[in-house]
């Protein structure tokens, strides 16, 4: 470790002590209009962006327990705010195929009901500009449950669109009901 | 044995056998002499003395009867008288003569004269005794003539025999002793001429001997001093060689004792550079040994080091675990804001304050994790920078305790290195000392060369003389031979 990673290290420790000092100091910054939120995972080994107005919330670790049979991609079943709420495993239901071991986080999305779609990674949020976000032809190769994608670290991530998805979650499970 | 005789003993040998013949011949000579001398000495006292004994016997018997007659015829007593005394004188002479007497003829011979003379004697003094009574005269008369002259013919007849005997008896002794003159004579002209014969044999043995041998040492003294001869020539030639010789070693020798100085030279010069390395050595030695202090120092910081170093892994790996913890804490309090931020939003216009302040805490726990990633990526660089240290440390520890080994060994090599020097300065020293003696030796070998060519120039000198010795030696054994031989013959 060198003297420089040193500096810069305690150049980034103050810098952060310095903001956290700042968001006290500071009054409270007015939201800048027209950001979009987003969060960002990671499903089957592919990074994508996640609308924050549709989820209802972010849990880790949860237990989740199997069910035997089920619709495609259902993991189980978790207790999450109370309740109990089926749990799909986002790659499978992006038609990515599963990595090895169960996902440890959940996006909960409530359409009608509370749904929680797992996937591996979290790595944090982002606030964009509207016309940060580019909507995407829709291409035979592409897949049907994005239909926007936005640019993060120089890199192009789809948006996923989570009603569609519980949508076609719903289908499944029509389908499976009607099988 | 006549090969091993010498001249002088065969010599010896030849004339000790003609003295001893010579001897022989005179002893045998002598003993004749001797016997014949006794021979005649037995014939003259012996037999000569029993003859003329004999003879004399004779006589006083013939003069007893005589001197009878004249009693018995006068009557005188004086003849009576001269009766008595010639029978004592007649039987002491046959003693006498019996005393002579040597074989036993002449006793027997004696005996019967003893015997008839006294029977004859005693008559005739019976007779005798007559005439001193005239009465008895004529019976006198008668007895004479009937008894004591027939007696006295018996006592003459035997006496005639005994004087016969005697002659006979000197008759064979002269013969005796003229056969052992002649027996004498024989025997020394017999040795007389075996001497002259085994002079002759022994002249010509000593000569043939002599011949042959004294002939073979000329011939081997004429080999022989051909044979000097040449080897004396060698010899003269060798001589002058080996003087020759003498003059190359002699300069040779020179030259090794020229060199012999300047290796003593050299060998002071590298005695002085081992002493002068040897305190460099031991300067060398001093230097390593502090230098393997310092690196036992070395070494136990290097322990040291490496001992915070896995102290600094283990703290990183703490520090690591803290960060996990941090990392979760910054993930859970972003969950939370996130969480906020959708309940914030859910909540509508009242929920905008608390949406600003989510909004806040979630952008401190983005960057909270964010500085987290880059901490553990600090850490793990930390991490590898330790591990890489240690690494390199416990390499450097190797390399120490290498170096510890190699100082050691470099410790013990300088130490080696200074007893092979001070072994080096004794044997330049012991090279010097030995090089001096070897010049001493050398110039010793200088002189005994020099002699040795003197000696070599005298025995040149004496090869010459040799030959002339030599010469002379020829013409002596060509005398020897011509001595011993004829000079067609030799």
């Amino acid at each position: 470790m060198t003297s420089e990673n040193t500096s810069g290290f305690e150049r980034h420790l103050a810098e952060l002590r310095r903001a956290f000092d700042e968001t006290f100091a500071l009054p409270p910054p007015q939201r800048p209009q027209a950001q979009i939120e987003f969060v960002l995972v990671v499903a089957g080994g592919e990074r994508y962006a996640i609308r924050m107005s549709e989820l209802a919330g972010l849990e880790v670790n949860r237990k989740i327990v199997p069910l035997p049979g089920g619709p495609r991609g259902l993991l189980g079943l978790s207790a999450v705010q109370g309740q109990l709420i089926p749990v799909f495993e986002l790659a499978a239901l992006l038609g990515a195929g599963a990595r090895g071991g169960a996902p440890r986080w959940l996006a909960l999305h409530r359409s009608q009901e509370l749904i929680g779609l797992a996937f591996d990674e979290f790595q944090g949020s982002r606030r964009l500009p509207p016309d940060a976000i580019h909507a995407l032809e829709p291409a035979p190769e592409q897949t049907p449950l994005s239909r926007h994608a936005i640019r993060v670290d120089s890199g192009l991530v789809h948006v996923l669109d989570l009603p569609l998805i519980v949508s076609a979650v719903a289908l499944n499970r029509k389908e499976k009901s009607e099988q | 044995m006549q090969g091993t005789w010498t001249f002088g003993q065969k010599l010896a040998l030849g004339l000790t056998a003609k003295a001893l013949i010579t001897v022989v011949l005179g002893a045998a000579a002598v003993y004749a002499l001797l016997s014949v001398t006794a021979a005649k000495d037995r014939v003259i006292t012996n037999n000569m003395r029993l003859l003329t004994e004999a003879y004399r016997l004779e006589g006083t018997a013939s003069e007893r009867m005589g001197t009878v007659r004249a009693y018995l015829l006068t009557g005188d007593e004086t003849q009576r008288e001269a009766i008595r005394g010639l029978r004592r004188e007649f039987f002491d002479r046959l003693g006498q003569v019996r005393e002579l007497a040597g074989t036993p003829e002449e006793r027997v011979a004696l005996d019967q004269i003893n015997r008839d003379t006294t029977v004859q004697f005693d008559a005739g003094d019976s007779v005798a005794d007559m005439r001193q009574s005239a009465d008895r005269l004529p019976e006198m008369g008668k007895a004479f003539q009937e008894k004591v002259i027939p007696l006295n013919k018996i006592l003459r007849a035997h006496l005639a025999d005994f004087v016969g005997l005697e002659q006979k008896n000197l008759d064979d002794a002269k013969k005796e002793a003229s056969r052992a003159a002649t027996t004498a004579t024989v025997i020394i002209v017999v040795l007389a001429a075996l001497s002259v014969t085994l002079a002759v044999v022994v002249a010509v043995v000593l000569s043939r001997v002599l011949r042959r041998q004294i002939g073979s040492a000329v011939q081997h003294i004429q080999s022989s001093s051909s044979e000097l001869q040449a080897a004396a020539n060698q010899q003269t030639t060798g001589a002058r060689e080996q003087v020759a010789a003498m003059a190359e070693i002699s300069t040779t020798i020179k030259e090794l004792m020229a060199t012999a100085r300047q290796i003593a030279e050299s060998a002071q010069g590298v005695a002085r550079i081992a002493d002068t390395t040897s305190a460099a050595a031991r300067n060398g030695d001093e230097t390593v040994s502090r230098a393997h202090g310092e690196v036992s120092a070395i070494r136990k910081q290097v322990d040291t080091v490496v001992e915070h170093m896995l102290d600094l892994g283990k703290k990183s790996q703490q520090i690591g675990g803290i960060l996990e913890i941090i990392d979760e804490l910054a993930e859970q309090t972003n969950i939370l804001s996130i969480n906020a931020t959708i309940e914030a939003a859910g909540a509508g216009e009242a929920g905008k304050r608390f949406s600003v302040v989510a909004d806040e805490i979630r952008k401190l726990a983005d960057r909270v994790g964010g500085s987290t990633k880059e901490i553990r990526g600090l850490i793990d660089q930390i991490r590898a920078a330790v591990n890489a240290a240690v690494m390199a440390t416990e390499s450097g520890s190797k390399a120490v305790d290498a170096g510890t080994r190699q100082f050691a060994e470099v410790t013990t090599g300088f130490r080696r290195i200074s007893e092979l020097l001070r072994a080096t300065a004794e044997a330049a020293k012991e090279i010097e000392l030995s090089t001096k003696q070897q010049s001493s030796a050398v110039e010793q070998a200088n002189v005994a060369i020099a002699n040795v060519a003197q000696t070599s120039r005298e025995a040149e000198a004496g090869s010459s003389q040799v030959l002339q010795t030599v010469a002379e030696l020829t013409a002596l054994s060509g005398d020897l031979g011509r001595l011993i031989q004829p000079e067609g013959r030799a």
